[in-house]
């Protein structure tokens, strides 16, 4: 072999080595994609509650409850401080308005639930913040009895985040409601708001709920009607903060089927759960509205005790674009505690859903809302249960998941119990959650999914009352606790898109 | 020139000495021009290589002197022998060593009598008595008593250096007597004097006339090497004639003193003219009569002792003389501006000097000048001296330069030396005429061209400046898109700054302001593009844009120039260029906006050209490497290091196989590997520590996108990325060089580029793990390129002369594919564009009232976000309207400032906390969310208190943060903030008077660089929040101002800096071409050999010698750009007219003709001066025509212009003494060793002599 041909093979060889060494090394590009955002506790929470009742004959009381995290963050404060009603748009000084007011209510320790109460057609709006260790999971529940009288009945409502985007499918103008949205402003700054009325034919003319200005510390409350004109059976309300944020929801009165308070919907999504329909529901009406540009499909599904089940004639539901589309399912629940599933039966649109569910017949009914609730996640509270009357709802809309349930120590005595509950795939459970032993006063749930699928779940409080069926549904979803706090980065790449 | 440079031809003749015998004469006869009495006084030093032509030349007189005298000084050698048995002892005046020339002429002039009638009978009235016909002539009796009229006494200036030709002497007295018979008073014709030609290039004008610029140039008004054709040939006056063959009226010298003292051998002549015109006297010269002159002093062919204690250099003596001359002869009203021109042009000269790496020169120049202006008293009184001029200025304006004639001339000298210096055709055409082109064959023809659309066609024909063109086209259309208003911007480039400044403070200043701030050092890059948009007048978008969207055409081109040693077919050679051009890494840079890959694409076939220089492997036999290559490769790595560090390690490694071939000669090549490579380290740090050991994988700009070439892409030399195409497409390009390797010939050199390429592959390999790899590739691609370009050379004769089979085939199947995959991949680029991510857009990144409001007094800055997934968030901080060319850098050295990390975090968390508040901290008044960020990052900053959405175009969100936020504020022990005005950097206002306790905070990383004063006092440095820079202030108002002071390390480093790239630039520079190099003496023939700085057209030559299948075979001492050591003439179409004589006969011809001569009288030597030594006389045939310098030059010469350049330092640079610096041992009567010339087909010549290693050719390796 003459020397060309020695050199021919090897650099032929060499070429091979050096591109097997390349394939070798050749950047995967996979592993970037694996990393997750660390979760820490947040810092500080704002919770706004809302005016409780116009009724003179309100008896509410708050609890307040941040659950022990166990973190190394100590000290912090949570108060509930008073916000007056403002009716005006003039705007007076904002510093003056929140100095000298006395906290209502006042956490000092996490782990313990602390109550108040309040009666009258006087009671103000709170506005709460809880800083250090009692920020993260602090819940507020109120909770108003009103014996009698338009709305009369439990009207339970979780103190909500301030945000600046909300979705109230089931509000109604019909005749013998009487729906307000309240508009709670807690920061120093006018927020503007827009509240924009979708009914079964798109969207409803409301120029009065255009650029609504709430003032810095103060609530406002507006009658739906009023931005109608016209009645309409059911409406899905969007309102949206044009600037700073505010905290919404909408106190729904009937005269007959007593009322509730309708908290928003969780963010539009493709799939939906509606957790805790009473076994006993009498009445179940779902309302469901697409906000995109794209009509939506939905299979409708009830997740019994046993397992998911198709409602007979309500198998699916369409949802026109930018139209609210009611349905009633009747006493869907057969007598078994269920949940609604929606799920799109072709294209993922995202829709937002929520249920009235109505308990009791003839003039001893009430009513509660549930809506479209996101997972319980790594942590859900629910304040003010009691140590009867409480029901609670978990659902596994897919997999099977575990979910440990800790009632918390009693507002006045009362030791932590902690159990765990197994939540099969595509079934409720409703239960009796554990009572603290020694239980004196109030105490709060705190659940925790331990593994599996992510559950869902509601409490439902009873607090009858002359026959009738008073209660009231609140959802749990994921306290926001802790947060996922991405990694920052500086980079000057995002100066070049 | 043999003949007359043999001692033993004169030794006979010259015995003895006796003007009247010598002349033939009988002494009562009187020879022509009687009337004139003629004394040659003849000065010798250290003269005896020229004496015996000198003293010939003066013996061998048409028109005998009467009287001759000559005065050694001290001469080591045999002059003063050579002029004693020449002259006769009593007529040889011997003097110290260290007289000068006008002390020995004065001592010569004392000393000869004048000669009167009664020495010279024929003087006076013949006697009436005629011996021969012993009767008596009564005509006598008519005649005046002195016949032939007052006799004219005359000196004549002779150097032991200068041969007079046998007529000069009559020709200057014939041009006295024409003046007479033309009825012109002669009396006043003081100074005549010959017209000076090369002493061995004998058709070489030195001089007709002289005169002096203002600056003190020597001014002949001739062109350098000039060719006498009789251009300057009729008498006129001039202000000054040479020493060497001077004729002076005795009187006239006498009345004038004879030469300055103060001007002991340089600028007397001038002087000594200058004297005589403004004494109202004459000065002609007759330049028919003809001096050779070797100018030996000033050649540096002797030592220079008469000045000083110790040898001089004779460019310090001529420029101290120049000087005094100029100072003392000047009339006061152009003394200043004669002062200044002097001052101005030798600081000119002196950085000429320096730049062109003659220190020596410069020193001199220095010197001369101001050991001539620190003794005013000499000038004072060299003035008083010569007192008022009797003449108008007027009447001597004419005999100076015109003004800008010395301007105009440096700028052709500077222009021939950049251009000309290896451009064969010029000095061909120089030779023939003085015609500036004669077009590339040096063909007469060409002056008959039509002459306006002459050059157009010339261009047209050069491929280099076509390909370029087209290109250029290709490039134009490509980037269409990014042709246009606004910056290049995209992938890894960031918008340029505004102007060159921009550039310059971003690499200069201490402090960058970009994000919080930071004292690290910036890239060096940034200086390069600063220095290229200043020169592109300080536009800095068009530097970057010349240097990415030319990136293609300028590869391309540079490909094309470098690949010249590399193969000789030129189609070739356009082929490897297109293909390097188009190659995906350089298409792919353009793409990606990486100006790193975009600059290493152009300079990178210079890189390879000047490292295959440095590296000795294409030298021939024995040579090595010059260190003027290595300089200059470190040059270029220096460049592209800053720009893409990839190449230094690939070089690191490169260079230790050479070291590794090289083992033998360690010591030679040691030092230059690590001067190749530790440049770049020197030179860019502190910035190239930082990239020590793995650093070397990042490129200049954004770090933008990751590796993203498949093994496959690698192969075929593709990066991968936006504006690459796949490898696949270039696989033809390494067969091709596969193929290569079964080449016969040549292998060396595709062996290195193979291991080039496989080394290149390596290292793409390990960057695209982690990085672009297109640098790598580029290296690979350009290796592969040049084996292939290697393999094709020739290859369709190869494949052809073997058996038909598999082999043809697959041989035009892969050339195929290598010619197919560039045009294709050309074609895609052209027709799809050239804009991947760059492309030109606003280079505001914020909104623009946003950028508006960043340069307000408050110096609010901007958070900008982006995300793709919620788990990860990017963010810069923006001052201004946004980050430019070179933040990328200086952002990553700061580092990352953790808290601000967090702060971004827990904003995007929502986590609640006050984080408008923290941002405020920061002075962070906007913050933007770019488009495509996930939309909860919407709505949490929505829900973050303090923060106020404000508007929401183009799919980015902007939010204010609602809280009085400035740059720099006076923190208050309790209560708000209060702003304070402030410059991006810099502070200068007045404060308000406040409280006790108040801090200035500074939004700024804290640094011992910040000074802050309060009326003038020092306020104390604090750090605030842990970062931030800080000022405890008292409680009085005052005018505060806060600046930043780089440490006295950085600044004087980067002066050090400046000055290391400047003498880097230096050394890498072509050097300086010695002025002495024009006459020189004659060489033995010398084998052509592949030095890096000889002509294209012999390098052409000798590769198509090479080629030619009886060409001998170079198959050993050859690299990449090697050609074979041997030389064929014949193959030369130049070689022609040197054929027809049949090299053996001309030899014996020559030394015939030298035999003649030695037993030959004066009549037989003359005779072929006499004749036109220029015909083919009888003797003359091998005499003149073969061994004459220049005929020889005309042949190879021509073709190489190296040649003779290459042999000049042996001559002139040596010890001074020429005999001893002589490599060949040329000098007296060393031509009977002289090997014969060159006969066709002959064996390889001799190598070259050797030479130290710092006998840097001046010539022989520039370009």
């Amino acid at each position: 072999m003459n020397r060309t041909t020695v050199s021919l093979i090897a650099a032929t060889a060499a070429l091979a080595a050096v591109t097997g060494f390349a394939s070798v090394n050749a950047p995967d590009g996979g592993d970037d994609a694996a990393k997750t955002a660390k979760r820490l506790p947040v810092e500080r929470t704002s919770l706004l509650c809302p005016e409780p009742s116009t009724s003179d004959l309100a008896e509410t009381s708050y609890t307040a409850f941040t659950p022990s995290s166990g973190g190394a963050v100590s000290g912090g404060k949570a108060e509930l401080l008073p916000a007056p009603k403002v009716l005006t748009d003039t705007h007076q000084g904002s510093k003056d308005r929140t100095k000298g007011l006395k906290p209502f209510l006042t956490q000092k320790a996490p782990g313990k639930p602390v109550t108040g109460e309040e009666s009258g057609a006087e009671a103000p709006a709170l506005v709460g913040s809880a800083d250090g260790a009692l920020a993260p999971g602090w819940t507020v529940q109120q909770t108003t009895t009103v014996s009698a009288g338009s709305g009369r009945g439990v009207q339970g409502a979780n103190c909500v985040a301030p945000d600046t985007e909300f979705w109230f499918p089931g509000a109604s103008t019909a005749k013998g409601r009487s729906d307000y949205i309240h508009l709670t402003n807690p920061d120093d700054a006018a927020a503007v708001v827009d509240v924009e009325l979708y009914g079964r034919d798109g969207s409803i003319k409301a120029d009065v709920g255009q650029s609504i200005q709430i003032q810095p510390h103060s609530s406002v409350p507006v009658l739906l009607s009023t931005l109608t004109g016209k009645p309409y059976t059911n409406i899905t309300m969007h309102v949206a903060a044009r600037s700073g944020r505010v905290a919404a929801a909408v106190h729904s009165s009937d005269d007959k089927l007593g009322g509730d308070w309708l908290p928003a919907s969780t963010d539009p999504a493709p799939s939906l759960v509606l957790p805790g329909i009473p076994k006993d529901a009498t009445s179940v009406r779902l309302v469901a509205f697409a906000p995109g540009a794209d009509d939506a499909d939905l299979k409708v599904r009830l997740a019994s005790p046993t397992g998911p089940i198709t409602p007979a004639g309500n198998e699916t539901l369409h949802v026109k674009s930018g139209m609210t589309a009611a349905v009633d399912l009747g006493d869907v629940t057969k007598g078994e505690p269920g949940s609604l599933l929606l799920t799109p039966t072709e294209d993922a649109v995202p829709v937002v859903a929520g249920l009235r569910v109505t308990r009791g017949k003839g003039d001893k009914q009430e009513t509660a809302f549930i809506p479209a609730t996101s997972p319980v996640g790594a942590r859900a509270t629910v304040a003010d249960n009691r140590a009867k009357g409480s029901t609670l709802s978990l659902v596994a809309p897919g997999k099977t998941g575990r979910v440990k349930v800790t009632a918390s120590a009693g507002t006045e005595a009362g030791e932590p119990v902690t159990k765990t509950y197994t939540v099969k795939g595509g079934t409720t459970l409703a239960v009796e959650p554990p009572v603290p032993s020694g239980l004196k006063g109030s105490y709060a749930l705190t659940l925790e999914t331990q593994s599996g699928g992510p559950v869902h779940a509601a409490r439902m409080l009873e607090l009858p009352e002359n026959g009738i069926p008073m209660f009231t549904v609140q959802t749990l979803p994921d306290d926001r606790g802790m947060v996922a706090v991405p990694e920052a980065e500086q980079d000057l790449d995002v100066l070049q898109k | 020139m043999s003949v007359h440079s043999h001692p033993a031809a004169h030794e006979g003749a010259a015995a003895g000495f006796d003007p009247s015998r010598a002349a033939g004469l009988d002494p009562a006869s009187p020879p022509e021009f009687p009337r004139h009495v003629v004394t040659a006084v003849l000065v010798s030093h250290d003269g005896a290589r020229w004496l015996p032509d000198a003293v010939a030349g003066l013996l061998g007189q048409d028109r005998p002197v009467q009287n001759a005298i000559a005065a050694d000084t001290g001469s080591a050698d045999d002059s003063a022998r050579l002029l004693t048995e020449a002259l006769g002892p009593d007529r040889v005046l011997h003097l110290a060593r260290r007289s000068g020339f006008g002390t020995a002429v004065d001592e010569a002039v004392r000393t000869a009598p004048v000669l009167t009638p009664e020495e010279l009978p024929y003087l006076k009235r013949p006697s009436g008595w005629d011996p021969v016909s012993r009767s008596w002539r009564d005509e006598a009796y008519d005649l005046p008593e002195l016949p032939h009229g007052e006799p004219e006494q005359w000196l004549w200036f002779l150097h032991d250096d200068c041969a007079p030709e046998p007529g000069a002497l009559a020709e200057m007295l014939r041009a006295v007597e024409n003046e007479r018979e033309l009825g012109q008073d002669t009396q006043d014709i003081a100074i005549i004097g010959p017209k000076l030609r090369g002493w061995y290039d004998r058709r070489q004008l030195l001089e007709v006339g002289v005169s002096i610029a203002h600056s003190g140039r020597r001014w002949t008004g001739l062109d350098r090497r000039e060719q006498d054709q009789g251009q300057h040939d009729q008498v006129r006056p001039v202000l000054a004639v040479s020493t060497a063959g001077m004729l002076v009226r005795r009187e006239v010298y006498e009345r004038l003193g004879g030469f300055d003292r103060r001007l002991p051998l340089m600028r007397d002549d001038v002087d000594l003219c200058w004297r005589a015109h403004t004494a109202g006297l004459r000065v002609l010269v007759a330049p028919d009569a003809v001096v050779r002159h070797a100018e030996a002093s000033s050649r540096e062919r002797r030592t220079v002792d008469c000045v000083g204690r110790t040898a001089t250099s004779p460019h310090r003596v001529d420029k101290a003389g120049a000087a005094y001359t100029l100072l003392v002869n000047s009339r006061t009203a152009v003394l200043p501006w004669v002062l200044v021109r002097l001052v101005v042009g030798t600081v000119l000269r002196t950085l000429a000097y320096l730049v062109g790496k003659a220190p020596g020169q410069a020193l001199d120049e220095v010197a001369g000048l101001f050991g001539t202006l620190l003794r005013p008293e000499r000038i004072l009184a060299g003035r008083r001296k010569r007192g008022k001029p009797v003449v108008e200025a007027s009447e001597t304006r004419p005999l100076f330069p015109p003004p800008g004639a010395t301007v105009r001339a440096t700028v052709e000298q500077v222009a021939s030396n950049l251009v000309g210096r290896s451009d064969a055709e010029v000095t061909a055409a120089g030779r023939h005429g003085g015609a500036v082109e004669s077009g590339p064959g040096g063909d007469d023809a060409d002056f008959l061209e039509i002459e306006q659309f002459a050059r157009v066609k010339r261009i047209a024909r050069k491929p280099g400046p076509v390909l370029f063109v087209v290109l250029l086209f290709v490039s134009l259309i490509a980037c269409r898109a990014l042709l246009g208003g606004g910056a290049l911007a995209g992938g890894a480039l960031l918008p340029a700054p505004a102007d060159a400044s921009g550039l310059w403070s971003r690499f200069l200043d201490g402090w960058h302001p970009v994000g919080i701030g930071g004292t690290e050092s910036a890239p060096p890059y940034l200086a390069f593009l600063g220095f290229l948009s200043t020169l592109l007048l300080g536009s800095s978008g068009l530097a970057v844009t010349v240097l990415l969207v030319g990136s293609v055409p300028l590869a391309g081109f540079a490909a094309y120039f470098a690949s010249r040693p590399l193969v000789q077919s030129r189609l070739l050679r356009a082929w490897a260029s297109v293909a390097y051009a188009f190659l995906p890494a350089a298409t792919g840079a353009l793409a990606g906006g990486r100006i790193g890959t975009a600059v290493l694409a152009i300079l990178l076939p210079l890189i390879a050209r000047a490292g295959v220089s440095a590296s000795g492997l294409a030298a021939p036999e024995g040579a090595r490497g010059s260190w003027r290559a290595t300089w200059a490769y470190a040059l270029l790595l220096t460049v592209t290091t800053a720009f893409t560090p990839i190449v230094w390690p690939i070089a690191a490694v490169l260079g230790v196989a050479l070291l590794a071939v090289h083992r033998r000669d360690l010591t030679a090549y040691g030092p230059r590997f690590l001067a190749a490579l530790g440049t770049p380290l020197l030179v860019l740090a502190p910035w190239s520590l930082s990239l020590l050991p793995f650093g070397f994988f990042k490129e200049a700009g954004l770090e933008y996108g990751t590796g993203a070439a498949s093994a496959l892409d690698l192969l075929g030399a593709s990066p991968g990325g936006p504006g690459t195409v796949s490898g696949l497409l270039l696989i033809g390009i390494v067969l091709a060089a596969l193929g290569a390797l079964l080449r016969g010939q040549r292998q060396a050199a595709i062996r290195t580029a193979w291991a080039v390429a496989l080394v290149a592959l390596v290292f793409a390999a390990l960057s695209n793990g982690s990085a672009w790899a297109g640098p790598a590739t580029l290296a690979y691609g350009i290796a592969l390129l040049a084996a292939a370009a290697l393999g094709a050379d020739g290859a369709r004769a190869r494949v052809a002369e073997q058996s038909f089979g598999w082999r043809q085939p697959v041989a035009a199947l892969i050339a195929f594919a290598a010619a197919a995959g560039p045009l294709l991949a050309a074609a895609g680029w052209m027709i799809g564009g050239a804009d991947g991510p760059l492309q030109r857009r606003d280079p505001v990144q914020v909104p623009a009232f946003v950028a508006e409001e960043s340069g307000t007094q408050d110096q609010a800055r901007t958070l900008v976000l982006d995300s793709a997934t919620t788990a990860e968030v990017s963010y810069t901080l923006v001052r201004g309207a946004g980050a430019r060319l070179g933040d990328a850098e200086l952002a990553a050295a700061d580092g990352t400032h953790e808290r601000l990390d967090r702060i971004v975090g827990r904003l995007l968390a929502g986590s609640g906390a006050d984080q408008a508040d923290q941002l405020g901290g920061y002075a962070v008044r906007y913050v933007l969310v770019r488009d495509g960020a996930p939309r909860q990052l919407g709505r949490t900053l929505d829900a973050t208190p303090g923060l106020t959405r404000l508007s929401q175009e183009d799919g980015s969100a902007l939010w204010r943060v609602d809280r009085q936020v400035a740059r720099a504020a006076i923190v208050p022990k309790s209560g708000d903030p209060e702003p304070v005005a402030a410059g991006p950097v810099e502070l200068h206002t007045r404060i308000p008077a406040g409280k006790e306790g108040r801090v200035l905070r500074l939004a700024d990383s804290a640094d011992a660089g910040w000074t802050a004063t309060l009326d003038g006092r020092t306020l104390t440095r604090t750090t605030v929040d842990g970062w931030a820079q800080g000022f405890e202030l008292p409680a009085t108002a005052g005018r505060l101002d806060v600046t930043y002071e780089p440490t006295a390390g950085h600044t004087g480093w980067l002066w050090a800096q400046g000055a290391l790239a400047v003498v880097l630039v230096v050394l890498a520079l072509p050097g300086r071409r010695r002025d002495v190099d024009d006459d020189l003496p004659e060489e033995p023939v010398v084998p052509a050999q592949a030095v890096a700085g000889e002509g294209r057209r012999a390098r052409r030559l000798r590769a198509q010698g090479e080629a030619s299948p009886d060409g001998p075979d170079g198959s050993d001492a050859e690299g990449l750009g090697a050609v074979p050591a041997q030389h064929t003439p014949d193959q030369a179409p130049g070689y022609d007219a040197w054929q027809t004589p049949a090299p053996a006969g001309a030899d014996q011809g020559a030394y015939g003709g030298e035999q003649g001569y030695q037993g030959g009288q004066y009549g037989s030597y003359e005779q072929p001066y006499q004749a036109d030594p220029y015909q083919a006389g009888p003797g003359g045939a091998g005499h003149s025509g073969q061994y004459d310098p220049y005929a020889y030059g005309g042949s190879y010469g021509g073709d190489q212009p190296g040649y003779g350049q290459t042999y000049d330092p042996a001559g002139t640079v040596g010890s001074g003494a020429p005999g001893e610096a002589d490599p060949a041992g040329r000098g007296d009567g060393g031509y009977a060793q002289q090997p014969p010339p060159v006969p066709p087909q002959s064996p390889p010549m001799p190598p070259r002599p050797p030479r130290g290693p710092d006998s840097e050719r001046p010539d022989g390796s520039q370009q």
